[in-house]
C-alpha cells in the first residue's frame, strides 16, 4: 500500500434490512484519503455520505449489513500491513481502540453531540482516558493500534490518571480557541453557546491525537461567521497535529474552502472524484456541473437560480442503471437506463461514472 | 443547590400549612361531632332521657364547644410544639398511642414497596429497551400489562392461597404467633421482613408494570440520542455507553414520580391489607370516620400527605442532582 494513503476504501457496500425489505443506499463507493489531507464528501440529504463515512469506524445501526466483499484498509504506517476493518467485528476491541483513537469523528448537532447531565471535561477525559497512555509511559509515543505490545506491559503502563486527563481536556480547550478553558473545562454543554460547543465538540475528537477526523457536516448547524472560525480551526488543528480529515457537506462553498479532494455522491455512489481544482473548475458529471451552476454567483444576484432538476428518488424507488438518469439533461436512452457505468480516470486522479466519457 | 433545596423546603412547609387546614376542614365534615355519638352510646337503650344541657357538658369535657379556629390553634399547636396528635375518644387514650405503630408497619410496608418496584422495574425496562422487540422484551411486556390490569386484592388472595397451600405458611397479618408478643430481635425483623413481601409484591406489581413502560420508553428515546452515538464513536465500551449515557437519563421519570408512586401505595393499600389482616393506617382511617373519632382521622389524613409531600421534595431534590439543567432553570 502507497504510504502516503491512510484509508482506501474499495467497492463499499452498506445495506440496511427493513420492514419492507432491505435497501442498498451505499454501493459502488471507492474513496481513499491521503495521509495530512482533506477529502470533501458533498451530495444532498440521503446520499449516503455518512454511512459510507461511519463505517469506517462500524458505526452503523444494528439492522446494517456491510458486504463482506467490501475493503476498508487503514494504513497503520511504518511497514507494516494495512488493516481491514470491515474484517473486524462491530463489537470488538480493536473496533473500539479505532473509534476515537485513531479515527475520530464529530458530528452536525454539538448540542446534541454532548450528554446534558455531564459536563465538557467529563465527556474529555473520557476519551483521553480512555486512548491515551500515561505521558511517563514509555508507550505513550506509540501508537496504540496494531503495536506489537503485550496486554501485560500496557496494563503496568495506566492509561492517563483522573489529573492528567483533565489537565489535557483543558489544554484541548485552549487549543480549540476556548477562552477561560480551566472553567469551562467544568460547565456543562447547555452553558456554552453553539460555536464554542462544536469547538469542545472538536477538542474532544482531537484530544487523542487520531489520525484522522470525520467531520459530518460540522458547521452546517453554525452561523456564517462562526463557520468561517470552525473551518479555520479545524485547518491549523489540520496542520499542528498532522491529521487527514473527511469533511462532509452539502455547501459546494465549505468544501471549496477546505477540501483537497473532492468526491461528488449521488444516490450511494460516488459519482465523481479528483483533486479540488480539477472538480471545481472542470467538471465532468453532469451532476456535478448541475449543483456548481446551482450556487448563486455574486456578480449576477437578480438572475434567477438555477436548480438540479427533479427530486431524489425514494430509497425503495432506485432507478437502474446510473442513478442519476432520470434527471439527466444529458441522458443516452437504451444506456443510462440499463447499465451501470464503471469507474473511468479521465485525467489522473480525476474519476468520474458516466457513459458521456467513456 | 442549597438555595434550591431551601426553596423546596419554604415550599414544603406552605403546602403542608394548607394541608393541615383542608385536613382540619375534612374532620368537621361529618355531621355532629364525637359527643352526639358519646351520649348515644351511653345512654341508648339505658331509659335515661339525654338533654341538649347534657350533651353540651359532654361537649364541654371533650372541649368540642370551642370555636373551630380555635381548636385548630391548638391541634396544630400541639402537634408543632409537642408531637402531640390529640386524644382518641373511642380508644381512651392519646392519638399518638393509637397509630403509633401501625404508622411504622405503614411506612415499612411502603418501603418495602418502593423498594422493590424500583429494584425490579429500573433494570428490567433498561434490559428490555436493550432488547427491543426481542421475546424477552415482548415477554416482559405481557408480564407488566397482567400487572397493571390485574385487581390488587385479587391477586393478594391468589398469593395468600399459594402461599397457604404450597408453601404452607400464613401471610396474613405482619407477625407469626410466636413473635406477636416477642421483643424486638433479628429472628422478629426476619419474620417481619416474610410477611412483608406478600403485600409489597402485591402492591410493587402495578407500581413496576407502569414503571416499565415509563423508563423503557425513555430509554428508547435516549438510546437513539445523538450523544450516545457520539459517545460511542469515541471508543467508549458498549456497557459503559449504555450505563453512563442513557441510563442514568432514563431514570429522571422514575425519580420525579416517587411521590406519584407513594401516593399510589397509600390508596391501594387499605383493600389490600384487608385481605391480608395487616394492621395498617388506612383501615384505621375508615374506622375512625365511623366512630367520629376526629382526631384519629386528622393525624392519619395528616401523615400520609405528609409522606407524600416529603417523598415529593426528596424526588425534586434527587433530580436536581441528577440533571444538572434542573437548578439552574430555578437559579
Amino acid at each position: 500500500m502507497d504510504p502516503n494513503l491512510l484509508i482506501d476504501v474499495q467497492n463499499l457496500r452498506v445495506s440496511f434490512r427493513t420492514d419492507e425489505g432491505i435497501i442498498t443506499p451505499v454501493e459502488h463507493v471507492n474513496y481513499r484519503i491521503k495521509r495530512e489531507k482533506t477529502l470533501g464528501i458533498v451530495g444532498e440529504s440521503g446520499s449516503g455520505k455518512s454511512v459510507s463515512t461511519r463505517a469506517l469506524i462500524k458505526l452503523l445501526p444494528k439492522n446494517a449489513i456491510v458486504d463482506p466483499e467490501s475493503k476498508i484498509l487503514f494504513n497503520r504506517g511504518n511497514g507494516t500491513e494495512p488493516l481491514d476493518i470491515n474484517l473486524l467485528p462491530a463489537g470488538s476491541k480493536e473496533i473500539r481502540k479505532l473509534r476515537g483513537g485513531e479515527i475520530a469523528m464529530i458530528f452536525q448537532e454539538p448540542m446534541a453531540s454532548f450528554s446534558p447531565v455531564y459536563t465538557i471535561g467529563n465527556q474529555i477525559m473520557e476519551a483521553v482516558r480512555t486512548h491515551r497512555l500515561s505521558s511517563n509511559s514509555p508507550l505513550a509515543a506509540t501508537s496504540t493500534v496494531g503495536t506489537h505490545i503485550s496486554e501485560s506491559l500496557k496494563a503496568k503502563y495506566n492509561n492517563v490518571s483522573k489529573k492528567e486527563a483533565r489537565s489535557i481536556a483543558v489544554d484541548m480547550l485552549r487549543r480549540v480557541g476556548i477562552a477561560n478553558a480551566d472553567l469551562r473545562v467544568d460547565q456543562y454543554p447547555h452553558e456554552l453557546s453553539g460555536g464554542m460547543r462544536q469547538r469542545a465538540m472538536i477538542a474532544v475528537a482531537l484530544s487523542t491525537h487520531p489520525s484522522i477526523l470525520i467531520a459530518d457536516e460540522p458547521t452546517t448547524a453554525l452561523d456564517v461567521t462562526i463557520q468561517a472560525q470552525i473551518l479555520e480551526l479545524m485547518k491549523e488543528l489540520q496542520t499542528e497535529l498532522g491529521m487527514s480529515i473527511i469533511f462532509i457537506t452539502h455547501d459546494m462553498g465549505v468544501i471549496a474552502q477546505v477540501a483537497d479532494e473532492i468526491a461528488v455522491m449521488y444516490l450511494g455512489t460516488i459519482v465523481e472524484r479528483g483533486p479540488k481544482e480539477a472538480v471545481i473548475n472542470d467538471p465532468l458529471h453532469p451532476y456535478t456541473k448541475g449543483i456548481l451552476r446551482a450556487i448563486p454567483k455574486l456578480n449576477n444576484l437578480g438572475a434567477r437560480l438555477e436548480a438540479v432538476g427533479g427530486d431524489i428518488p425514494g430509497p425503495h424507488e432506485r432507478p437502474t442503471g446510473c442513478p442519476f438518469h432520470p434527471r439527466c439533461p444529458q441522458r443516452i436512452t437504451k444506456t443510462c437506463d440499463k447499465l451501470h457505468p464503471e469507474r473511468i480516470e479521465k485525467t489522473p486522479e480525476h474519476f468520474v461514472r458516466c457513459f458521456l466519457h467513456l | 443547590m442549597l438555595r434550591f433545596i431551601l426553596q423546596r423546603f419554604f415550599g414544603l412547609m406552605v403546602t403542608m400549612f394548607f394541608v393541615s387546614i383542608m385536613v382540619f376542614v375534612i374532620m368537621e365534615l361529618p355531621p355532629g361531632d364525637y359527643a352526639d355519638r358519646y351520649a348515644f352510646r351511653k345512654y341508648s337503650g339505658t331509659g335515661v332521657n339525654v338533654t341538649q344541657g347534657d350533651i353540651e357538658n359532654i361537649r364541654r369535657d371533650f372541649g368540642l364547644h370551642k370555636p373551630a379556629w380555635q381548636r385548630y390553634g391548638d391541634w396544630i399547636g400541639g402537634i408543632i410544639t409537642k408531637f402531640d396528635f390529640g386524644e382518641s375518644f373511642a380508644f381512651e387514650t392519646s392519638v399518638n398511642n393509637v397509630i403509633g405503630k401501625r404508622l411504622w408497619l405503614t411506612l415499612a410496608i411502603l418501603f418495602c414497596t418502593l423498594v422493590l418496584t424500583y429494584l425490579l422495574a429500573i433494570p428490567i425496562a433498561i434490559y428490555a429497551a436493550i432488547r427491543r422487540h426481542s421475546i424477552a422484551d415482548y415477554a416482559l411486556t405481557v408480564f407488566s400489562y397482567l400487572g397493571l390490569a390485574l385487581p390488587n386484592f385479587l391477586l393478594a388472595l391468589l398469593l395468600l392461597y399459594v402461599s397457604v397451600t404450597i408453601f404452607d405458611s400464613s401471610v396474613g397479618g405482619l407477625f407469626s404467633p410466636q413473635y406477636e408478643k416477642a421483643a424486638w430481635s433479628l429472628a422478629k425483623l426476619l419474620d417481619l421482613l416474610k410477611h412483608l413481601v406478600v403485600p409489597a409484591i402485591v402492591l410493587a406489581w402495578s407500581a413496576t408494570a407502569l414503571q416499565i413502560q415509563t423508563v423503557r420508553a425513555t430509554m428508547l428515546d435516549e438510546l437513539n440520542k445523538l450523544s450516545v452515538t457520539a459517545a460511542r464513536a469515541r471508543g467508549i465500551p458498549e456497557w459503559k455507553v449504555l450505563l453512563k449515557y442513557p441510563t442514568r437519563l432514563a431514570i429522571n421519570p422514575v425519580v420525579s414520580t416517587i411521590g406519584f408512586d407513594v401516593n399510589r401505595i397509600f390508596s391501594e393499600l387499605p383493600i389490600v391489607a384487608l385481605v391480608l389482616g395487616l394492621p395498617e393506617l388506612g383501615e384505621l382511617l375508615i374506622q375512625s370516620y365511623l366512630d367520629l373519632d376526629m382526631y384519629v382521622a386528622g393525624a392519619i389524613l395528616l401523615m400520609l400527605t405528609f409522606f407524600i409531600v416529603v417523598m415529593n421534595f426528596i424526588s425534586d431534590i434527587a433530580l436536581a442532582f441528577l440533571d444538572p439543567r434542573i437548578s439552574l432553570q430555578e437559579g
